[in-house]
């Protein structure tokens, strides 16, 4: 008993023949949603690219730094203050160093002289240690070649200055930001000593957040008189970047839809075409026993399959572009989201030449020989 | 099966006067009737009706026990895919595709499966003398040729109402004597054909016949 419903295969079958026969309609509407779709890495896409590298930059260790100095010395900023600090949600850690202070080799009187500060609270990720991240007060960490020019032949060994003794345990190498450290000492200490903080460094998670922290940051500090504090964060930077964002957006998602609106219409007028060209073989089906919604839906497969496949290269080589011409490849959500809505302007463009085909009359197709 | 026309009209949007009045006929399963009458009478318009592609502006189509004449598209489309073979004057085949694949395309439409289809399309073919075009496109066949895999294409899903709209017209004797016989054969094993054409001789020999006045 026949069913009077076509089976998945059918369309699969019909599909595959329907874009060979014609071929160039299937062409064009191919290269047209691969243009739209390399048009829009062209430009926007480029954009994207290099605007992800900018923030990419802001977002850098560097560009997420808070820096709280004590430049005279004179603002009596507590080692509390790393703790209270470290607690603000949003940030990721942060890190107290006191004044510089001369020290050498206690064993061997008028040995070299290096630099050496007190650290207050854990050690940050950009410090690599061979002691882990805990520096108990009393133990000190040598930056790279320290150990050497102090003439501890372990690496191990006692310093001494006038204020200041510590048992060195261990070597460390700090990266961005605090590669300035590289070359000194650093000193366990206790965040409950009376000693003050030179500066204070807070790395923020999020470089969005970057203002709020900073605030918070500045009204959570330990400190007799804050006046005297310079803090300093990349924030003019970050504000660059986000006014760029909105103005990018704006103009992208303007020629974003102008550019989708023109691959649509340019798919409606090749299917309307297509369309007249078949209207032999529609009127047939039909009459075969096809309902509209059959001939709504092949022609909607035909124009996905293009619109798949155009805009599958098109993405493909948009990518293999902003790459190129940027070093950088736009966000995949992008390249996704251009890729998937040119299928969908290629559906959009075909719904009227699609309706138009169901409608017509299988009778007056039939009766022209 | 049984199709029961009553007062039937049909008249065409832009016409004045109705291509077809007041008809009332009722067609069996396994009869052949020959439909006749002058150009214009209303013979094409009348298949179409039964075939559900057009609708009659009065009167009442019922397949059995069903009214049809009011059905909704799908529900037409779904009725004509199952059950309706047609045969169109010209072969009216997909010139971008083979014999195999014009008849196949009915099969497909009614629901039949891909294999099923082929085979049934292949083994129509090699009855109708036209099994070696099976590979052949419309533009490499002959117009008898044509005409009898456009035959194949009304047969594959083994339809149980079969018309045809003077399948012979074009064609040389030996070749109307093919689908004369074939429609014949149908209608024996139990099919309702209804054939419009205009050979008087070959009508006046059948037992139903029905004569239409323009
Ligand atoms: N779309 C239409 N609009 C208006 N009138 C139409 C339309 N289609 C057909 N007609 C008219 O309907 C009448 C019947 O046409 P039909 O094709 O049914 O006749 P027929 O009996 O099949 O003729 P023939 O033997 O020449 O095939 C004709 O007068 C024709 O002009
Ligand atoms: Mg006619």
């Amino acid at each position: 008993m026949n069913s009077g419903t076509p089976r998945p295969g059918y369309f699969v079958a019909d599909a595959l023949h329907r874009l060979r026969h014609p071929f160039i309609p299937t062409v064009v509407a191919m290269l047209v949603a691969f243009a739209g779709t390399t048009a829009i890495f062209a430009t926007t896409g480029l954009a994207v690219a290099s605007q992800q590298r900018t923030l990419e930059r802001i977002n850098s260790p560097q560009g997420r730094l808070i820096a709280v100095t004590d430049p005279q010395g004179s603002a009596g900023l507590s080692p509390e203050s790393v703790e209270v600090v470290s607690n603000i949600s949003g940030v990721e850690w942060a890190v107290g160093i006191g004044p510089a202070t001369d020290v050498s080799n206690a064993a061997i009187p008028g040995s070299a002289i290096v630099t050496a500060r007190r650290i207050y609270g854990e050690l940050p990720p950009a410090i690599e240690t061979s002691h882990g991240n805990q520096l108990l007060p009393g133990e000190a960490l040598a930056g790279p070649d320290l150990a050497k020019q102090l003439g501890f032949s372990q690496g191990v060994g006692a310093i001494e200055s006038r204020t200041l003794s510590a048992v060195v345990v261990g070597n460390f190498s700090a990266g961005a930001p605090l590669t300035r450290l590289n070359g000194e000492l650093l000193v366990g200490a206790s965040t409950s000593d009376s000693n003050r903080l030179l500066t204070l460094w807070v790395s923020v998670s999020d470089v969005a957040h970057l203002q709020t922290v900073t605030r918070a940051v500045t009204s959570a500090l330990v400190v007799e008189s804050p006046g005297a504090l310079r803090i300093d964060t990349s924030k003019d930077l970050a504000l660059l970047s986000s006014d760029v964002a909105a103005e990018l957006a704006t103009s992208a998602r303007l020629l974003v839809t102008a550019l989708l609106l023109a691959v649509a219409i340019l798919i409606g007028i090749l299917q309307f075409g297509r369309v007249s060209g078949m209207a032999k073989d529609i009127g047939r089906s039909r009459a075969l026993g096809a309902s509209r919604s059959t001939i709504v839906l092949q022609i909607l497969i035909n124009a996905g399959a293009c619109g798949i496949v155009g805009a599958g290269l098109g993405t493909l080589v948009g990518v293999i572009l902003d790459f190129a011409l940027t070093g950088q490849a736009p966000v995949a959500a992008f390249s996704l989201s251009v890729g998937i809505l040119m299928v969908l302007a290629a559906l959009a463009g075909s719904i009227a030449p699609a309706i138009r085909a169901a409608r017509l009359d299988p009778v007056r197709i039939l009766r022209v020989p | 099966m049984q199709i029961q026309v009553q007062d039937l009209e049909h008249r065409y949007q832009s016409a004045g006067s109705p291509a077809l009045s007041k008809l009332s006929h009722t067609f069996e399963a396994g009869t052949l009737t020959g439909i006749t009458g002058p150009s214009g009478a209303g013979k094409s318009t009348l298949l179409y009706l039964l075939a559900l592609m057009l609708t009659p502006s009065a009167g009442s189509i019922r397949w059995d026990d069903q009214d049809v004449q009011d059905l909704a598209d799908a529900d037409r489309a779904r009725l004509r895919a199952r059950h309706v073979g047609f045969v169109f004057q010209d072969a009216v085949l997909d010139l971008s595709r083979t014999a195999l694949d014009n008849v196949m395309e009915a099969g497909w439409l009614a629901g039949l499966r891909r294999e099923e289809s082929a085979s049934r399309a292949q083994e129509l073919l090699d009855r109708f003398g036209v099994g070696a075009r099976a590979t052949y496109r419309p533009g490499e066949v002959s117009g008898g040729q044509a005409q009898r895999i456009a035959l194949c294409r009304a047969l594959v899903k083994n339809p149980e109402i079969i018309f045809a709209d003077e399948p012979t017209g074009n064609l040389d004797s030996e070749s109307a004597d093919v689908v004369w016989r074939a429609l014949a054969d149908a209608a024996s094993e139990g099919a309702i054909v209804i054939v419009a054409t205009h050979d008087s001789k070959r009508v006046a020999k059948l037992p139903n016949r029905l004569q239409l006045v323009p």
